[in-house]
């Protein structure tokens, strides 16, 4: 026999217990006024919780960025350096504490890196014309035997 | 009251909590029977409607009032209801059928119901419709909410929600008829 939806009376099957909704708003009202004072406690220890887990995801992120990027692990420690403004390398090295000798033995030149430093050092290095006069003086101050300070 | 008279009281510092309270009591039947009709069980329907309304409180500031009071705490009361079972499939890996037959064994074992055999019949029908049809058709065919505000509700057109609603009475005029 076909039941038609119709044929059926809209009955509520459910019920509650007895006083239920005389007492609901009070339960509702007792959170939320405790919630209300647990919300300011918890704020910071929400937020370390959050940090806690938020660092981690944001490194692993970072890791997959590097990874997945193309080109950026083809990058060598020279194109790296190229993009940092001289003076902060030189900044850098003098805060090191490396010694003059420390240094040129850590770095490999090659000879054109040679030729190209002692161009700069013997050929490139010019003097300004009003300070000529005062060089000559040197000069003739260290060069002449009888003004020799050693004795 | 009139739900304009309400939230000014709700959302003056000096009645919140009169307000909010008068608020509970206007909206706390509609809901709670919403939810129920939904999740069957007292105790669930219970927790999800406190939460409902904790809900309502924290986010009443963002209530824009574009729509009717009741049809933005429906929403949000659907929206847990939803939520609620997706999560209850998820915890026990249960598949839609495994659920649905949960929640009919609730109907076989609850003391809080009554009704006829048919009436228990028809709500078994119900559990084997997937929860969003069979949320649409308890708005229409229980609470006889017109499709306009259930599609406020649902964000859903009303001609997919009349299509709906007319293949749920087929089904479950189908099941009954054949049980």
């Amino acid at each position: 026999m076909k039941i038609k939806l119709e044929d059926i009376s809209k009955k509520n099957i459910y019920e509650v217990p007895e006083g239920y909704f005389e007492k609901l708003p009070g339960i509702i009202q007792a959170r939320v006024s405790q919630q209300g004072r647990g919300a300011a406690e918890t704020r910071p220890f929400f937020m370390f919780t959050a940090l806690k887990y938020a660092a981690p995801a944001i490194l692993l992120a970072i890791a997959i960025i590097y990874w997945l990027k193309p080109g950026m692990k083809e990058q060598s420690a020279e194109d790296i350096l190229a993009t940092v403004e001289t003076e902060h390398l030189v900044e850098y090295l003098a805060e090191s504490g490396l010694t003059t000798d420390e240094l040129f033995d850590a770095i490999d030149f090659s000879e054109a890196d040679v030729t190209d430093i002692e161009n700069a050092v013997y050929f490139d290095f010019s003097i300004p014309d009003d300070n000529s006069e005062d060089l000559e003086l040197l000069l003739e101050e260290y060069l002449d035997p009888e003004d020799s300070v050693v004795g | 009251m009139e739900d304009k008279e309400l939230l000014a009281k709700v959302r003056n510092p000096d009645t919140t909590n009169y307000g909010f309270n008068l608020l509970v009591r206007a909206y706390q039947q509609r809901v709670y029977w919403h939810v129920r009709k939904m999740v069957i069980d007292h105790d669930d329907a219970d927790d999800l409607t406190q939460e409902i309304f904790i809900k309502v409180y924290k986010s009443i500031h963002t209530f824009r009032e574009d729509s009717q009071l009741y049809t933005w705490i429906y929403r949000i009361a659907t929206n847990e209801c939803l939520s609620f079972l997706q999560r209850k499939k998820r915890r026990f890996f249960l598949p839609i059928g495994d659920v649905a037959g949960e929640l009919s064994s609730k109907l076989d074992s609850s003391s809080h119901l009554s009704g006829d055999e048919i009436h228990i019949k028809l709500q078994k029908a119900l559990l084997k419709l997937p929860d969003k049809q069979r949320l649409v058709f308890n708005m229409k065919y229980f609470d006889d909410m017109s499709y306009e505000e259930i599609s406020e509700i649902t964000n859903t057109s009303v001609g997919a929600l009349k299509a709906s609603f007319h293949h749920a009475v087929k089904k479950i005029e189908e099941f009954l008829s054949n049980d």
